[in-house]
């Protein structure tokens, strides 16, 4: 088979991955070597679906043992198949790397013959590609579950960063889509990867030269929308993965049907792309907003709200905490006020230590007002013709079109006010925030 | 008040001219700055031909970094690299209001001066990025690698070093096809030069292919039930697309024989 239809079938199989940020490592190129890393990663391409291109996604093989239900590359389904030797691919990786298409490897793998097997495969093509090739580039591996520690040891200390999948949002989930897998198989390789990371920060902060293991972390994902699993339960995990394990980043991805399966949602099912989207709001929250998972969701209210994102969500439900004056507010208040994100609450702190800011000001300083607004004051001022009512607030927000298209596609969740007869009419489109960072 | 005339001060587009232009712009108070190069000059308007000097230059730039710090220096530098006409003047507005109130002009994020050289100096360094993620290189005869690029701002001078600290061992060239400039590595050093009378060797016989392949994956990857064009063109915007491979037909076989 020629190389460049390997690279179409492997290519193929692996877009489902959602991963693609080369962050997190930054280091200067080498005498005599190629390539260098840039801590805030870079995206060279974006795909027809928006979505960015920053490493070269491949699977070693696309060839499995395993019959996950949700997975294209399931042992029982007829797609045409195609395995990489190592040189084949560490050599892509070179030619692609010298032309500025990508920022590196993202390699993943289905399981041929046995997980050490695959492992093993993986681990020599990123040491040709470290060792013969002197690539210093970025490269993402993953980690397959039930390959040996000495393996996974093995492969870290040549990569940049390591993930493993954690696939589905619960063990039920897991036994009724992928009964060759369970959660502890896959925690395993995570702890292992976890704890290597956070031996080799010790080490390097004594050793100057001591081996560095996955210095862009850890990630994981999971498919949303292919089980039951609710919102909250989602966010519990991905809060608990970020606390214990050090995870730097949790993907989520929306279910894309590849196949009938009984305890699979209908073919003819669009992807919960809202839903995806209202999980990374949250998830950004959750990483860079000082939120927790139990004050965006509870049993009561276990999912996100179609037509409001989680932050206008959790505000609407807290109107105890508004107004927030701008000028005298804490930094932390700043961050929980609908609209006003992390560079805008920065600037904010900053230009109000020269002097005091009204409306005018922040607009000037590219604060966006349109949700904002209902919620903070300017030197005591509210905003022209604002009510602190929650009704009030509720609608203006759905009017104004901060919601969302796809929302008529869950009617069951419009419950926050029963009175929410204002069906979104807003023309946005998705912007999944799976991109750089 | 008498009406006061602007005074035009023109300056040769170099950032010793333009900081030189600052420093004999300096007491006349409504100057304007503007580059000498295709600026057409009206009956009526009075014009100073600026004579770039090595000395007020320096006296300049030393007096940005001391009195106002290493962040100005920077604004000020990615202001002048940039496309708009009025750049010169927007960054002598800048540093007339930094040298009154000092370190602190940064913070005074609501002033229109600072303001305008901000956004300025936001959109080249963004640009920068840009350039950094889309160029595309292609293998030509004798190993030189090639791009061409062409960006709104003149944002060469700075991802040479970038380039050349990742493609070490290979020499390059990038080259802004718009002011006709071309960055050269040559393994050692990197140098900018008119790309006036260039002479580029004939394509490598494997480039296609490797282009070929990148395209092919490159269709590959988009995911059918997803498709979303505008998201795209913002993340990607369409004036690049036509150095980047991917984005175009690209000639079967031509060089096959």
């Amino acid at each position: 088979m020629e190389l460049s239809d390997k690279l179409t079938i492997l290519g193929d199989s692996a877009k489902y991955d959602v991963a693609c940020t080369s962050s997190g490592s930054s280091r200067r190129g080498t005498p005599g070597g190629l390539g260098n890393t840039v801590n805030a990663g870079l995206c060279h391409s974006f795909g027809a679906d928006g979505r960015c291109i920053s490493l070269l996604k491949v699977l070693m093989t696309n060839v499995c043992i395993n019959d996950c239900a949700y997975c294209v590359n399931r042992r029982s389904n007829d797609v045409p198949r195609a395995t990489f030797s190592p040189e084949e691919l560490a050599k892509l990786t070179i030619e692609f790397y010298k032309r500025n298409y990508i920022e590196g490897l993202f390699l993943s793998s289905g399981i041929l013959i046995s997980p050490d097997y695959t492992m093993e495969r993986m681990c020599r093509c990123v040491e040709l590609l470290r060792e013969k090739y002197h690539f210093n580039g970025y490269i993402h591996a993953k980690a397959i579950p039930g390959a040996s520690q000495e393996l996974i040891t093995k492969i870290g200390l040549l990569c940049d960063r390591m993930s493993v999948n954690i696939e589905l949002p619960s063990e039920q989930s897991l036994t009724l889509l992928a009964p060759e897998k369970n959660r502890s198989n896959i925690l395993k390789p995570m702890g292992l990867i976890s704890s290597s990371i956070h031996q080799s920060r010790q080490e390097m902060a004594v050793y100057r030269h001591a081996p560095s293991f996955a210095p862009a972390g850890q990630s994981t994902q999971m498919i949303v929308g292919a089980t039951p699993d609710s919102d909250f339960q989602i966010m519990r995990l991905s809060q608990s993965l970020y606390q214990k394990y050090r995870l730097k980043r949790v993907f989520y991805s929306a279910y894309i049907p590849v196949g009938t399966h009984p305890n699979l949602p209908a073919a003819t099912t669009p992807p919960p792309l809202l839903r995806e989207h209202r999980l990374y709001q949250a998830d950004w929250l959750l990483r860079f907003y000082g939120f927790s998972a139990s004050e965006l969701l509870d049993e009561q209210h276990p999912n996100f709200h179609p037509m409001l994102d989680p932050k206008c969500h959790w505000a609407l439900r807290h109107m105890d905490r508004f107004p927030v004056e701008i000028n005298t507010a804490d930094y932390s208040m700043l961050l929980r006020v609908p609209g006003i994100g992390v560079k805008s609450a920065q600037r904010i702190r900053t230009a109000r230590r020269e002097s005091s800011l009204d409306f005018d000001h922040l607009r000037k300083l590219g604060v966006v007002l349109k949700r904002a607004v209902y919620f903070i004051t300017c030197r005591g001022r509210s905003y022209g013709g604002i009510r602190m009512d929650p009704r009030f607030i509720f609608h203006n927000l759905v009017a104004e079109g901060t919601s969302h298209p796809h929302a008529l596609d869950a009617p069951e969740q419009l419950s926050l006010f029963d009175g929410a007869s204002a069906l979104p009419t807003g023309g946005d489109r998705i912007k999944c925030l799976t991109g750089q960072l | 008040m008498s009406h006061r005339t602007t005074v035009t001060y023109l300056y040769d587009g170099s950032f010793e001219g333009l900081l030189t232009a600052v420093f004999d712009a300096w007491k006349q108070p409504s100057a304007r700055i503007v580059e000498h190069t295709g600026f057409q000059q009206q009956l009526g308007e009075q014009y100073v031909t600026v004579e770039t000097q090595p000395g007020k230059f320096s006296r300049v730039y030393k007096a940005i970094l001391t009195k106002l710090g290493q962040q100005c220096l920077r604004i000020v530098y990615l202001t002048f690299l940039s496309h708009d006409e009025e750049r010169a003047s927007k960054i002598l507005a800048y540093l007339r209001l930094g040298f009154r109130v000092g370190r602190g002009i940064n913070r005074r994020l609501a002033d229109q001066e600072v303001l305008d050289v901000q956004s300025l100096a936001t959109f080249v360094s963004n640009e920068r990025i840009r350039m950094m993620e889309f160029i595309r290189f292609s293998l030509y005869e004798g190993g030189i690698y090639y791009a061409r690029i062409q960006p709104r701002n003149h944002v060469l001078p700075l991802i040479m070093s970038h380039f050349a600290d990742r493609l070490s061992s290979i020499p390059f060239i990038i080259h802004d096809a718009g002011r006709n400039l071309a960055g050269v590595w040559d393994t050692r050093e990197w140098i900018l030069v008119s790309a006036e009378d260039m002479n580029l060797p004939h394509i490598h016989e494997d480039e296609m292919k490797w282009q070929r392949m990148w395209k092919r994956f490159y269709d590959k990857v988009a995911v059918e039930g997803r498709i979303n064009p505008s998201l795209r063109r913002q993340m990607m915007p369409k004036r690049y697309w036509e150095n980047m491979c991917e984005m175009n037909v690209l000639p079967e076989d031509h060089l096959a024989q």
